[in-house]
């Protein structure tokens, strides 16, 4: 079984390194790794800029704007020339004071719409600079716990890092996988298999050996040449190749139901699509629905960056999510694989 | 022109027949429904609590105004909610008063707002009276980007189109019967650019319906949609000159995808002095017009600018691909 097994996994990677699929992970491997370090700023995005209008009596507020670093050309003498700044730069807010000190009015002018929620809140951060340069703490406060130490915030490079692996190195495995099948379909490969000893246990872990194996190469080349060594390497050369190797199972128990390329593109596309949903959830951290966080691209993305930037937190459970989705899709994946592929093979 | 129309009739009659392009055509506009159906969530959310019951009912409704809010029973489970991978802060209570409770890796940004609406729900107080005034449509920058990048895949699925017919065509070795015919390779090209053109046309049509309804020029969409032609097809004959049969096409597209959409996109992010070693590619100009099309004023370059040099470096673009790929066609 074993010699059968390794037999299995040189013809696979000789077959998979001969044809254009080497080349392919050649050629996105080079356009991620000048991406990362040519196109992805190491500095935070700027955020939106802010122009001012101080019309409060006695214009008490303008000189502590000034003061507090705020440009001279981002406040303005008039409304109508801070709603023009405002219209022609789309990346900004406007805020005009009112009144007095004591009874603050503000009027924003902003692009787009607001939901009830985030102009609360934009009330709220208003009015704690308020009490903060006011000296008020009025009945009562609060206090901050972290339940781990404070880190500083990561660069977009390390921030684009995890993403990148789990939605191009790690799911090389789903579309390979399928190429693979309907390339040995056709030149009648799968038929030869099936009339020889071969086992389909050995034939599916022979190409999940394969990509897994690939996956982790392809992974660590794009790591360390665009971080360098990462702080866990043995974890994370881990996570990669069960990563990788659960994404090949899923990938063949999804290829088997097609007979060529034509037919899967479709259904594989818009799994891989939805597998992607959630780098939404990464972008946007407060916005995680329930059911983003069943995909199992959830789970690997927030692990990923746990690896590359350490915060504390345990990511072994990751490891063990792992073990669970490879055996639950190998379990699931041997029957099909033997019933549509081999069984097609007898014919 | 007769022997183009003929030569674009039989395309489409292969294109119909493949479900590769059937089925590309309806991915995107499936991808555009899911995208306008998801977005509105995203740009509307607001901060999420992990509250735990303690705090009282006052404190729970006060918090509601400013996101979401999940209750539990106690501490423990608060600080087992936070410490999930998403941005959620607990809200417990402390000595006296309301404890917020981080991880501490959240962004320092998200931290001031949880501390903002903190502050104020435990301290009460009303300093700000709050009027919003919106100047304009403007969709935020995740808006923008999304929008152009499933405009620019769906020009990009029309070069796709045509790029699998060409590996039909070899596949089936029907580009060696027509090398025999009088058919000149600037038929060929101008068959295969129709195709594209048509087949991304319908595409961003719909595309752009689904995402904007009436609210756009579709006057400009299409006239970008023309001026991109040259882009379009010069994806197509690449795809088409570099594979021999489907599964290498998709190896080709794999690697022609990103240098299409992903470098157009990740140019948001660079700085305005470096922007200029973007200003060569065509596409970089083909995702300014897309913007300026769905988010007027958007770029600062306006409209036509971006569509002129879509079309001029579309079409050295173009002819340096045909000089690349013209042997593998076999037509003269």
């Amino acid at each position: 079984m074993f010699s059968r097994l390794v037999n299995l996994f040189k013809l696979d990677l000789n077959v998979t390194l001969r044809n254009a699929l080497a080349w392919v992970m050649g050629g996105t491997l080079v356009i991620m790794i000048l991406t990362v370090h040519f196109l992805i700023p190491d500095s935070e995005f700027e955020g939106m800029r802010q122009y001012f209008l101080d019309e409060t009596e006695h214009t008490v507020l303008k000189g502590a704007l000034l003061e507090a670093g705020v440009a001279e050309e981002w406040v303005f003498n008039s409304y109508d020339s801070l709603h023009e700044a405002v219209l022609q730069d789309r990346q900004s807010v406007g805020l005009v004071y009112r009144g007095s000190l004591e009874s603050l009015q503000v009027v924003m002018l902003h692009h787009g719409a607001l939901s009830p929620e985030n102009v609360n809140l934009l009330r709220a951060s208003l009015e704690k600079t308020m009490a903060e340069s006011a000296g008020l703490s009025p009945g009562g406060g609060y206090q901050v716990e972290y339940l781990r130490e404070l880190v500083e915030p990561v660069s977009n490079k390390m921030h684009a890092l995890p993403s990148l692996l789990a939605f191009e190195v790690i799911v090389i495995g789903f579309l390979m996988v399928a190429v693979m099948i309907f390339q040995e379909k056709s030149e009648g490969t799968i038929k030869a298999y099936r009339v020889s000893p071969g086992r389909t246990g050995a034939y599916l872990l022979s190409k999940t050996l394969v990509f897994a194996s690939l996956g982790l190469i392809y992974g660590l080349v794009f790591i360390f040449s665009t971080m360098g060594l990462p702080p866990n390497l043995p974890l994370l050369c881990l996570v990669l190749a069960l990563a990788v190797s659960f994404y090949t199972l899923a990938g063949a128990a999804v290829a088997v139901f097609f007979n060529n390329i034509s037919e899967w593109i479709f259904v594989g596309v818009g799994l891989l699509m939805l597998n992607m949903v959630p780098i939404i959830s990464y972008g946007y951290p407060a916005f995680s629905p329930a059911v983003l966080t069943y995909l199992p691209s959830y789970p690997l993305l927030f692990g990923l960056r746990e690896l590359l930037v350490p915060t504390g937190k345990p990511v072994f459970l990751l490891v063990w999510l792992l073990l669970a989705l490879n055996a639950a899709a190998f379990a699931l994946c041997l029957p099909l694989v033997h019933r549509k592929l081999m069984k097609e093979g007898r014919s | 022109m007769k022997k183009i129309w003929s030569y674009l009739r039989q395309d489409f009659t292969t294109a119909l027949r493949d479900n590769i392009v059937l089925y590309t055509i309806l991915a995107p506009l499936l991808v555009a429904v899911l995208l306008k159906a998801f977005l509105p969530s995203v740009e509307e959310a607001g901060l999420h609590f992990a509250v735990d019951r303690g705090v009282g009912g006052a404190v729970v409704a006060a918090l509601d105004q400013y996101g979401a809010v999940e209750l539990y029973d106690h501490t423990a489970a608060v600080i087992d909610r936070v410490e999930r991978p998403d941005t959620v802060a607990g809200i417990v209570p402390g000595n006296g008063d309301l404890s917020l409770i981080f991880e501490g890796d959240e962004e320092p940004g998200i931290m001031e707002s949880f501390e903002a609406v903190a502050a104020k729900v435990a301290a009460g107080y009303d300093l700000v009276e709050l009027t919003t005034v919106s100047v304009s449509e403007a969709d935020s920058l995740l808006n923008q980007v999304l929008f152009a990048a499933l405009i620019m895949m769906a020009a990009l699925i029309g070069g796709t189109a045509a790029g699998f017919n060409i590996v039909d065509e070899k596949e089936s070795r029907a580009i060696q019967a027509a090398a025999v015919t009088p058919l000149r390779l600037s038929h060929f090209i101008a068959a295969r650019g129709l195709l594209s053109v048509i087949t991304g046309g319908i595409i961003t049509l719909g595309t752009g319906l689904i995402l904007a309804g009436s609210g756009i020029n579709y006057g400009l969409l299409l006239l970008l949609i023309a001026f991109s032609g040259f882009v379009i097809t010069a994806i197509g004959l690449a795809v088409g000159g570099t594979a021999n049969n489907q599964i290498t096409a998709i190896a080709s597209l794999k690697v022609i995808m990103p240098v299409y959409m992903t470098i157009p996109i990740l140019t948001i992010f660079v700085s305005e002095k470096y922007q200029y070693l973007f200003y060569i590619l065509p596409n970089y100009w083909q995702f300014q017009a897309v913007r300026e099309v769905f988010f007027p004023g958007s770029t600062g370059y306006g409209f036509w600018l971006p569509a002129w040099l879509t079309l001029v470096l579309g079409a050295v673009f173009l002819a340096v691909i045909v000089q690349l790929f013209r042997r593998r066609f076999q037509i003269r």
